[in-house]
């Protein structure tokens, strides 16, 4: 089975984001007062062949702690869907 | 009488490798090797540097495909069995970092610019054979980076600090790193990573030898423990 693994970086909280903090002064220009947090992070998307899902999961989460993140700056949230098989038979 | 070797590691996208070799081979006078970084053999030499640049264009994070490359296992072994000195400036401190060779992370500047500067940084730690024949306490380092802003948990801090681990601090703060670290060094004292780029500042032409001391410092021990060995 084929599956679609979403995962999502982002600064851990303390952690200093000049891009979060730049996208918020724009944000404060533009008159968006009631925007309190910004922050600014990735998406990664990954297609796994797995038996399973909590297959794929694991594959998924061990590629975001070895590669896609740094544990002392980042964390990392993933998700994975099966692939539907429309998506599969357009490529 | 010269012995000693020393290698500079190329990754696709390092650009201060010609500059690092140029100060090791021409200034020290130590016979120098680029060494490939799908190089998976032994690393046969004294001093292993790990240069400044862009390593795979810094994609994900600074350092981190560098990370996985083939010669990254020679230089883990290169660690264990203490070979050599190794010393990893400015990406290549990234690099070690991300290697977990070094504690922290490096990571964007608070000014969130790429910053090109000659800043003073002193030397916090003199034993270190990094630093042992520099005569001075400040020295005067170009620093060429965007991700120079150092990070560490309170606790790895507590211990680099306890083990007297921090071998350079900035003057004047300019990336905003915890503690002004421009560069700290490992446990057994042979691996620094520091963000100022020592090869830009060893020739006379450029008005500016002060990163000779930290070659020569490293020279230096390596005779000095040559010849406790023989």
């Amino acid at each position: 089975m084929r599956f679609i693994a979403r995962i999502v970086v982002e600064p851990k909280d303390g952690v200093l984001d000049p891009q979060g903090k730049a996208s918020m002064k724009v944000v404060k220009r533009l008159g968006y007062e009631f925007v309190d947090d910004i922050r600014v992070g990735k998406h990664i998307t990954v297609e796994i062949q797995a038996t399973n899902k909590k297959m794929a999961e694991k594959i998924a989460s061990e590629l975001a702690y070895k590669i896609f993140t740094n544990p002392v700056l980042e964390k990392y949230e993933v998700s994975v869907f099966e692939m539907k098989k429309a998506e599969v038979i357009e490529k | 009488m010269n012995s000693i070797r020393a290698c500079v590691i190329v990754f696709p996208g390092t650009n201060c490798d010609r500059d690092t070799h140029f100060a090791l081979s021409k200034i020290m006078d130590i016979p120098t090797d680029f060494v490939w970084h799908d190089f998976d053999e032994v690393l046969d030499y004294d001093i292993v540097v790990l240069p400044g640049g862009f390593s795979y264009g810094d994609y994900i994070r600074t350092g981190v495909f560098a990370r996985f490359s083939p010669v990254m296992k020679s230089v883990e072994k290169y660690v264990l069995e203490e070979r050599g000195l190794i010393i990893g400036i400015c990406n290549g401190f990234q690099i070690l970092t991300e290697a977990g060779l070094l504690p922290g992370a490096l990571t964007r500047n608070t000014s969130t610019r790429f910053i090109c500067d000659t800043v003073e940084i002193n030397v916090e730690n003199f034993q270190t054979p990094f630093t042992r024949s520099v005569t001075k306490k400040n020295l005067k380092l170009p620093i060429a980076h965007s991700d120079g802003n150092y990070r560490i948990s309170e606790k790895e801090l507590e211990k680099l600090k306890a083990q007297n681990r921090i071998v350079f601090r900035y003057v004047e703060n300019p990336n905003g790193s915890v503690e002004d670290i421009a560069g700290v060094c490992s446990e057994n004292f042979r691996i620094l990573g520091m963000m100022p780029h020592p090869e830009r500042a060893a020739c006379s032409v450029l008005r500016n030898t002060d990163g000779v001391e930290i070659f020569k410092s490293m020279v230096d021990y390596l005779r000095s423990e040559k010849i406790a060995r023989s």
